[in-house]
C-alpha cells in the first residue's frame, strides 16, 4: 500500500477514481463485523450477536440510502475542487520537468519565440496598415473614398481629384444618398521663423472633412464653413503631437498664432491623439482648403480641371446604397467633364468607384503595404516551422519518455488526464514563447517602422492590447499544434509495449511523421528562401537601375523665401548662392533646376511644326525642366548628340533646348534633333531649337518607361513661362553627407530672405521608392535565414536521434562488413532523401505562387533561375551538413560495444 | 428499547461525535462504542445516526476521513477532524452548555406563586 502511494505520489497521480458505494459498504461491513465480534466476545450466540448488532444500527436500508446521498454530494464537490487541485498539480509537475531539462526547455521556447515573436511583430504592423480604421474616425463603417477609375492610357492614381470635379458633385451628393462629403490634400509648408522653423505637413480639407469622419478635438473646435471659404479668416488645428512637441500640450494654446509659410493662422482647435485625417502618413497641421493659394503662391487650382491634388471621402447615408451612389457620382463627373469627353482628350468610361477608408486596402497602396502583407504571410510559415521543430522535439523525448508515460497509465492516470498535461506542457512551453516573443516584437517593430517605414503615424508602443491578445491566441494555437502529435503518439502504444521495448520506442510509424515534419520544414524554408533571393534580386536590379543620371555624391537643396519674389529675383538670387556653393571645398559642380529631380513633373502644351499631333504616350510627356546651364553636366548626364547650353546663351536669352533621347527618337525618327524647332504654350510662338540630345533619366519614378523631357536654360524666355530656379544640385568629392552642414549654412546666409534650407543627399529623394524591395529583401533574407537554422537543427536532431536509436542494427550491419561508406552513406541518403522530397514539394508551390509575387518585383522573374537554383542548392548543402555529425557518429559504431548496450 | 431514549437534536449528535474525535483519529465504530460506553448507554442513540452525522460532516468539511488499518489489521475508514471541525464544536459545546445551565436554573428554582 504505502510503496504503491509513494510511487503514485512520485508520479502525481491523482487518487484512483473515487468508489463512494463500494467504500460505504466497506465501512458499514467492517462495522457490523466489530460490534458482532464485541458481542460474541460477550458471550451471545451468533445469530443473536448478528440480530443486536442490526437493532442497535436502526433501519439499515433507511440510513444506507441517506449516507449514499450525503456521499453523492461529497463526491460532486471534491471533484469540482479536484479539478483546481489536479491543475494546479500539473503545472507544477510540469515546471518541474521543465526545470529538470532547462536546456530542452531553452531550445523549445526561443524557438517558439521566434516564431511567435516574429508574427506579433508583422501583426502589429499590418494591424495598423490593413485592419485598423484610422485613428479618431467615429463610425468608420459608413465612410468611403470616392476615386476616379480610369483606364488605360489615361491611367494615374485613382484617389486623386481636381477641386472643380469635387465642386461639380459636392451639392447634388450631400442633398441624396451621402451624410457629407470632403476634399482635401496636402501640402508641405515651414512652420515659425528663424531658428524656431520647421518643415511641417499640413492638411488642407473642406469644412465638411471634420464633420464627415465625426472627428471630436480635444480642444476648442475644427474649423467652420465660414472659414473654409477663399479670402477667410485663417485659421489652424494643431494635431495631438504637434500640439505636445511646440507647445508642450498647453491649454492656453487656442487663439495664438501660427507663422505657416508666409501667412499666419490662429490656432483654434487641436485634433484628438492619433488623428492623422484617414491616410498612413502623419500630419502635424490641419488648415482650410483655401490656405493651398497662401502656401502653393497660386490660385490655379480653384478653377481649374487639370489640378489634381486632392482626395475626397464621403460617409454614406444609412439607408443609402453603394451602387447608387457611384452611378450618381459617375454621372455627375462625367457631366462636369462634357467638354473634354467629347473632344476625345478625356474617356467616357471613367468611373466613380467607392473605395475603402483603409488607403492600404485599394489600389493606391504603397508598395511597402504589399510586402507587408507578404511578410505577415511568411512570418506564419516560419511559425509552422517552428512548429513542426519543437513536435519533433518534443515527439523524440516522447520516444524517451515511453517508459515513465507507461508507468503513468498503469498506475491509473486516465489517458484523458495525461494527453491534457501533454498538451498543456507544450502550451506553457509556447505560453513562454510568447512572453519572449513580445519582447521580441516590441524590438522587431520598433526597427521595422523606424527603418522600413518611417512615413507612416504609428501609435507610441508597437506592443497595444491587439497585439496582446492576438499574440494570446497565437501562443495557445501554437502550443496545441506543436503538442498534439506528441501528446497522441506518446499515450498511444499500451503499458506492456512500452515496458517491453525497454524505453527505445522507436516504431516506422513515428518516423514517417518525423519524415512528414522534415518534409513540411524544407518545403517551407525553399519557399521562403526563394522569396528572399527573389526580392534580394530585384533591390540589386533597382539599385543598379541606369538612372539616366549619377545620383552619388549628389546633395540637393532647395529653398523656403519670405514674401513674393518674381522669377527674375530669383533667378538672380540662385546665380549668388551658385557662386558660394561652387567656392565651397569639396564641390565639384553646382545647378538648378525645377522641377527638381524627383521633385514633380510639369508638362507645357508642345507643338513641332509640321506635326499635326505629338505621338507620346499621354501621360509620358514631354515633360519641361528649366536648368542652369551647368546643371546636365553637374547630374552626369550623358550627351549623345550636339552640346549643352553655354552660359552665354542662357544670359542672352536664345531659345534653345536640350530633349532626351526618347523625345529625339520619338520626333524624329529618321533624322537627327540637333537644329530641330519646338513652340510650346502656343502653335505659332518663337522656336526653340535642339541643340543637344542626352541619356534619358528618371523624372519622379524609377519603374515604367523613361518620360519625354526636354531642358531649357534659365534665362528671360524661361522667366516668361514662369519658370525660376527650384532645386539646387551639388555635386561633392567623397561622401556627400559630410558637406550637408556647410551647405546648408552657406545657403541660409546667401539672403535675409531665405527662411528654410532642406538639405540632403539625393539618394534621398529616391530612397523610399526603392524601399518595399529594401524591407522585401531584409525581412524574406531574415526569415529565410531563419527558418534554415531551425530546419538545419531540426533535421540534426533527429537523424542524430535517428542513429542513436539504430545503433544496433548499425552495429550488427558493422560486424556482417558494411564498410564505413556504406554506413555514412545509409545516413546521408536518409538526409538527402527527405531534403529533396522538402525541396521538390516547396519548389513547386514556389513556382505556383511565383504569379502573385511578381507585381511585388523590380525587373526580376519570380521564376528567376538562378534565385531557384541556388536556393536549391543550398538546401541540399544545409542536409549534408545537417547529416554530418550523424553520419560520422554511425560509420564509428563499434558493434561488440552496441550489442553489448542494450 | 425501540425508540431513543431522547430525541437528540441533530446539532447535539453532531457535538458528541467531534468530542469523540478530540482525541485523534477514530473510526465509525469506535465512535459508537466510546459514546455508548461513556454515556454509559443512556443516550440509546442509534448506530445509523451516528453514521450519518459522521458523513454529513464529512462533506461540510468538518471531518475529514482515510482509510488505514484497523487494531486487527482491518481496513476501516478513519474520521478526523478539520480546524473547522474543531470551531464549530467549541461553538456547539458552548452554546449547549449555556442552554443546560438555563434550563438547570430553571429546574433548580422555587415556583413562581400562583396569581388567584
Amino acid at each position: 500500500m504505502r510503496g504503491l502511494n509513494q510511487v503514485r505520489r512520485f508520479f502525481r497521480l491523482a487518487a484512483f477514481r473515487p468508489d463512494p458505494e463500494g467504500d460505504l459498504e466497506s465501512e458499514l461491513a467492517f462495522h457490523f463485523q466489530r460490534t458482532e465480534e464485541e458481542l460474541l466476545e460477550q458471550g451471545m450466540s451468533p445469530s443473536a450477536a448478528r440480530e443486536e448488532a442490526r437493532r442497535r444500527f436502526g433501519d439499515l436500508e433507511r440510513y444506507r440510502r441517506e449516507l449514499s446521498r450525503i456521499d453523492r454530494g461529497t463526491v460532486a464537490r471534491s471533484r469540482r475542487t479536484g479539478v483546481l487541485e489536479a491543475l494546479g498539480q500539473d503545472l507544477r509537475y510540469l515546471l518541474r520537468g521543465m526545470m529538470r531539462t532547462p536546456g530542452f526547455t531553452v531550445a523549445v521556447v526561443l524557438t517558439l519565440a521566434l516564431g511567435i515573436g516574429a508574427n506579433a511583430t508583422m501583426f502589429g504592423i499590418v494591424d495598423r496598415l490593413l485592419l485598423s480604421p484610422p485613428s479618431g474616425v467615429v463610425d468608420p463603417g459608413s465612410v468611403v473614398r470616392l476615386q476616379i477609375h480610369r483606364v488605360s492610357p489615361f491611367t494615374g492614381q485613382p484617389g486623386i481629384w481636381s477641386y472643380l470635379t469635387f465642386e461639380d458633385y459636392r451639392d447634388f451628393l450631400e442633398a441624396g444618398n451621402l451624410e457629407g462629403v470632403a476634399a482635401y490634400g496636402f501640402q508641405n509648408a515651414i512652420l515659425g521663423r528663424g531658428d524656431e522653423a520647421e518643415p511641417v505637413h499640413a492638411l488642407l480639407a473642406t469644412a465638411s472633412f471634420a464633420r464627415v469622419l465625426r472627428v471630436q478635438p480635444v480642444l476648442g473646435r475644427f474649423f467652420d464653413e465660414s472659414e473654409a471659404q477663399p479670402g477667410a479668416s485663417r485659421v489652424a488645428v494643431l494635431s495631438y503631437g504637434l500640439w505636445q512637441r511646440r507647445f508642450g500640450g498647453s491649454r492656453d494654446v487656442l487663439g495664438r498664432t501660427l507663422a505657416v509659410g508666409d501667412g499666419s493662422y490662429t490656432v483654434v482647435g487641436v485634433a484628438p491623439r492619433g488623428f492623422n485625417g484617414v491616410d498612413l502618413e502623419p500630419v502635424d497641421l490641419f488648415l482650410p482648403i483655401h490656405a493651398y493659394t497662401v502656401l502653393s503662391g497660386s490660385d490655379r487650382w480653384v478653377a481649374s480641371r487639370g489640378y489634381y491634388w486632392l482626395q475626397s471621402v464621403a460617409r454614406l447615408a444609412p439607408s443609402a446604397s453603394r451602387v447608387a451612389v457611384a452611378e450618381e457620382a459617375t454621372t455627375l463627373h462625367l457631366n462636369g467633364r462634357r467638354e473634354y469627353v467629347d473632344r476625345g482628350s478625356y474617356p467616357e468610361d471613367a468611373r466613380v468607384v467607392l473605395g475603402p477608408l483603409q488607403a492600404a486596402l485599394g489600389p493606391d497602396a504603397p508598395g511597402e503595404v504589399g510586402v507587408s502583407r507578404w511578410l505577415a504571410g511568411v512570418t506564419l510559415i516560419v511559425l509552422l516551422i517552428a512548429c513542426a521543430n519543437v513536435a519533433n522535439l518534443l515527439l523524440a523525448r516522447g520516444a524517451r519518455r515511453q517508459r515513465e508515460l507507461g508507468i503513468r497509465v498503469a498506475l491509473g492516470i486516465s489517458r484523458r488526464r495525461l494527453v491534457g498535461q501533454l498538451l498543456s506542457e507544450s502550451v506553457m512551453l509556447a505560453g513562454l514563447g510568447g512572453v519572449v516573443g513580445l519582447a521580441m516584437a516590441y524590438w522587431g517593430a520598433g526597427f521595422l517602422r523606424q527603418v522600413f517605414l518611417p512615413d507612416v503615424a504609428w501609435a507610441e508602443s508597437p506592443v497595444n492590447l491587439r497585439v496582446l491578445l492576438f499574440t494570446l491566441a497565437l501562443a495557445v494555437a501554437t502550443g496545441l499544434l506543436a503538442g498534439v502529435a506528441p501528446a497522441w503518439s506518446g499515450t498511444r502504444s499500451g503499458v506492456a509495449g512500452s515496458m517491453k521495448q525497454g524505453g527505445w520506442g522507436g516504431t516506422g510509424r513515428r518516423s514517417r511523421g518525423q519524415s512528414a515534419l522534415l518534409i513540411t520544414q524544407a518545403a517551407l524554408s525553399l519557399i521562403l528562401l526563394v522569396g528572399a533571393g527573389l526580392f534580394v534580386r530585384s533591390l540589386h536590379q533597382a539599385r543598379e537601375l541606369e538612372m539616366g543620371f549619377n545620383p552619388r555624391g549628389l546633395v540637393a537643396a532647395n529653398l523656403t523665401l519670405e514674401g513674393e519674389w518674381e522669377p527674375a529675383a530669383t533667378l538672380e538670387l540662385a546665380q549668388r548662392a551658385m557662386a558660394r556653393l561652387e567656392a565651397l571645398p569639396g564641390v565639384v559642380g553646382v545647378g538648378a533646376a525645377n522641377p527638381g529631380p524627383f521633385a514633380g513633373m510639369w508638362a507645357l502644351d508642345f507643338f513641332v511644326p509640321g506635326m499635326d499631333s505629338i505621338p507620346a504616350p499621354r501621360l509620358m510627356g514631354p515633360f519641361v525642366t528649366g536648368v542652369t546651364p551647368g546643371y546636365l553636366a553637374t547630374m552626369g548626364s550623358r550627351l549623345l548628340e550636339g552640346r549643352m547650353f553655354t552660359d552665354q546663351e542662357a544670359a542672352s536669352g536664345e531659345r534653345v533646348a536640350v530633349v532626351t533621347r526618347n523625345m529625339a527618337r520619338g520626333l524624329w525618327p529618321t533624322e537627327s534633333a540637333v537644329g530641330k524647332c519646338f513652340k510650346v504654350n502656343e502653335a505659332d510662338g518663337p522656336c526653340w531649337i535642339v541643340v543637344g540630345v542626352v541619356e534619358n533619366s528618371y523624372l519622379s519614378q524609377i519603374t515604367g518607361d523613361m518620360p519625354w523631357q526636354y531642358f531649357l536654360p534659365f534665362g528671360p524666355p524661361a522667366l516668361e513661362l514662369e519658370m525660376d530656379p527650384g532645386v539646387f544640385v551639388i555635386r561633392t568629392r567623397g561622401d556627400p553627407a559630410a558637406l550637408l552642414n556647410t551647405v546648408r549654412a552657406e545657403l541660409r546666409s546667401v539672403d535675409p530672405a531665405v527662411r528654410f534650407a532642406r538639405v540632403q543627399p539625393l539618394q534621398n529623394l529616391i530612397d523610399p521608392q526603392l524601399r518595399p524591395w529594401q524591407l522585401g529583401a531584409t525581412m524574406f533574407s531574415l526569415f529565410g535565414v531563419l527558418a534554415l537554422l531551425v530546419a538545419m537543427v531540426g533535421l540534426y536532431s533527429v537523424l542524430a536521434f535517428n542513429v542513436a536509436r539504430r545503433t544496433r542494427e548499425l552495429g550488427i550491419r558493422n560486424a556482417v562488413g558494411a564498410s564505413r561508406g556504406q554506413l555514412v552513406g545509409l545516413v546521408i541518403r536518409e538526409a538527402v532523401g527527405v531534403t529533396g522530397v522538402g525541396v521538390a514539394l516547396g519548389s513547386a508551390l514556389a513556382l505556383a505562387g511565383s504569379g502573385k509575387l511578381g507585381p511585388l518585383l523590380f525587373e526580376t522573374s519570380p521564376r528567376d533561375p538562378l534565385v531557384m537554383g541556388g536556393v536549391v542548392g543550398v538546401l541540399l548543402l544545409v542536409a549534408l551538413v545537417a547529416g554530418a555529425v550523424p553520419a560520422w557518429t554511425a560509420s564509428r559504431v563499434d558493434p561488440i560495444q552496441a550489442l553489448r548496450a542494450e | 428499547m425501540s425508540q431513543n431514549a431522547l430525541n437528540l437534536l441533530q446539532g447535539t449528535l453532531d457535538i458528541l461525535v467531534l468530542k469523540s474525535l478530540l482525541g485523534g483519529p477514530l473510526h465509525g465504530y469506535a465512535v459508537a462504542r466510546w459514546i455508548r460506553e461513556t454515556s454509559d448507554d443512556a443516550l440509546r442513540i442509534e448506530e445509523g445516526a451516528l453514521y450519518t452525522a459522521l458523513h454529513r460532516m464529512e462533506k461540510r468539511k468538518w471531518l475529514e476521513s482515510e482509510w488505514g488499518l484497523s487494531e486487527n489489521n482491518r481496513r476501516a475508514k478513519y474520521y478526523c477532524m478539520t480546524d473547522r471541525g474543531r470551531q464549530e464544536l467549541e461553538a456547539g459545546a458552548l452554546s449547549w452548555t449555556r442552554y443546560a445551565e438555563a434550563v438547570f436554573k430553571i429546574l433548580g428554582a422555587s415556583e413562581p406563586e400562583a396569581a388567584s
